[in-house]
């Protein structure tokens, strides 16, 4: 019986410490997020009395609110269309992803589901209005497929060599593939064609270690708002192919 | 003599109990030892896994609770109904004002879009899809001829418009055909240069050597085998000369 007192004892000390080593990541998982809100709401400025987008609250006026957003969604559109290269607008209401030139939809992909960070539901109207009305650039891209599927091909020295070479088309397109962007505002774009549950798991481990090791080597916790679409493969090789490497885009959620 | 004889047979096999029992001892406390050695580094390992999905299943997700405090956001003005009519009313009247203003940026006459990654063309007459099919874009081979003589087949990817156009189009191969059939390179108006008929009945020009024209080889329509031109089957080919005019515009995404 005293064994066993003791060895509970044992067993609930571990237990107090690894609680309470969650809860202490937990206070610091929350506290990246209210940061980054307060980062983002920074960006309108101070609370302007006069400001008409004041009188648009998302729950007493979300009628407003979603005229407001199309109409960010709009302006930024033809910001993008001022400029000759490629860009791209996401539409989460509309579940569609076009690709534009100078204003002229060109290719529209569908968006067969999408999840974001909660986040971006808890910023003010004005600071919506002010991030998304004009394009975000895209800083950074990473993805698993080429963006030029270059082959190099030696020129042959005569006819025979010349005819025993062959044509192999690009397959890169058969390839599963992923993207992100990231974009103004610390903003991660994720694109994939698949939202199975291990590689949800996995992407939560990932994000696990990430944060363990920010707090373990002292940094500061970061926080970045994600937004994640799921598009059918060949539509994000088209997307990616299609973009220029320094691209913008126009988000309505 | 039985007795003395049974005696002795019951003394042996009363030892070899005790042997085998003192065996049995020594091998249950050597299973012991294996045991606790196996037994608390699965312990651990349990723990350790109970915490780990623990925190992966439980953080991210605290992470990503919404705030249901306003504490952050700009507290919106005592609600106006008239002035929230009036707000909305002025949103919609933007937003249609803006939709004129994007819808204008599409071309009123005809046009062409092009994926090089799909090998798809649409072609649009008053801003609708008239028809559609299989072509072939750029390979995006790097012919490497050494001596500082490299060609990249790709397609060039923007706007574009048509140029010039003409029927029965003859081909002026340039140094890139003869280098990649292991041919010496002629003269810039030797005979050998001009092709006939591979071109198909039609071409129409985008400029910097770029061409939609027919092909020979129409079992590679639909991939990436072209030295940079965009090649389509005869009917569709002839349907978009018939189509597009000089000056009609070609996305090529």
């Amino acid at each position: 019986m005293k064994n066993f007192i003791g060895r509970a004892k044992y067993y609930l000390i571990i237990a107090i410490l690894f609680l309470g080593f969650i809860f202490t990541c937990a206070y610091f998982a929350r506290v990246a997020v209210k940061t980054k809100l307060h980062e983002i709401n920074q960006l309108a400025g101070e609370p302007n009395a006069e400001d008409p987008l004041n009188l648009i609250d998302r729950n007493e006026n979300p009628k407003g609110f979603e005229l407001l957003k199309e109409k960010a969604f709009l302006e930024a559109q033809i910001e993008l269309s001022n400029s000759d290269s490629i860009s791209m607008a996401i539409d989460l209401s509309d579940s569609t992803a076009v690709l534009q030139i100078k204003g002229v939809s060109i290719y529209t992909a569908k968006i067969t589901n999408f999840t974001y960070s909660n986040l971006l539901n808890d910023i003010s109207v004005p600071v919506y209005y002010k991030i998304f009305k004009e394009p975000l650039a895209i800083h950074e891209q990473f993805s698993t497929v080429a963006k030029e599927p270059i082959v190099i091909k030696i020129a042959p020295k005569d006819t025979i060599e010349a005819a025993k070479a062959e044509v192999i088309p690009d397959s890169v397109v058969n390839q599963s593939a992923v993207l992100k962007f990231f974009i103004s505002e610390d903003i991660l774009v994720v694109i994939t064609n698949h939202e199975e549950e291990g590689s949800i798991f996995y992407q939560k481990l990932n994000w696990s270690y990430q944060f363990l090791k920010q707090l373990v080597e002292f940094k500061k916790v970061v926080y970045q708002p994600t937004i994640k679409l799921i598009i059918p493969n060949d539509d994000i090789v088209v997307i990616y192919r299609a973009l220029p490497w320094k691209a913008k885009i126009a988000i309505k959620l | 003599m039985n007795y003395n004889s049974e005696k002795n047979n019951i003394m042996d096999a009363s030892q070899n109990i005790v042997e085998v029992s003192s065996e049995k001892l020594s091998m249950n406390k050597k299973l012991s030892t294996i045991s606790k050695w196996l037994i608390t580094p699965l312990k651990i390992i349990i723990f350790l896994g109970v915490f780990l999905i623990l925190f992966v299943l439980t953080i991210p997700k605290i992470q990503e609770m919404p705030f249901k405090s306003n504490l952050l956001n700009f507290m919106p003005l005592a609600i106006d109904t008239i002035a929230i009519e009036k707000i909305n009313a002025d949103l919609q009247k933007q937003i249609k004002k803006n939709q004129i203003k994007l819808s204008n940026k599409t071309p009123k006459t005809p046009y062409l879009t092009i994926s090089t990654v799909k090998n798809e063309y649409v072609l649009y007459k008053k801003q609708k899809a008239i028809r559609y099919g299989k072509c072939s874009t750029g390979s995006y081979i790097l012919l490497d001829g050494g001596e500082k003589q490299k060609w990249i087949f790709r397609t060039p990817k923007g706007e574009f418009h048509i140029r010039a156009k003409t029927t029965g189009p003859v081909w002026k191969k340039p140094d890139w055909a003869f280098v990649e059939e292991g041919l010496p390179i002629p003269s810039p108006n030797h005979y050998s240069r001009f092709e006939y008929g591979v071109l198909g009945d039609y071409a129409l020009y985008l400029g910097e050597g770029y061409m939609l024209h027919g092909t020979l080889y129409k079992r590679f329509l639909g991939l990436a085998v072209t030295h940079g031109c965009v090649r389509l089957n005869d009917d569709d080919l002839e349907a978009i000369y018939k189509t597009m005019d000089i000056g009609s515009k070609v996305y090529i995404f």
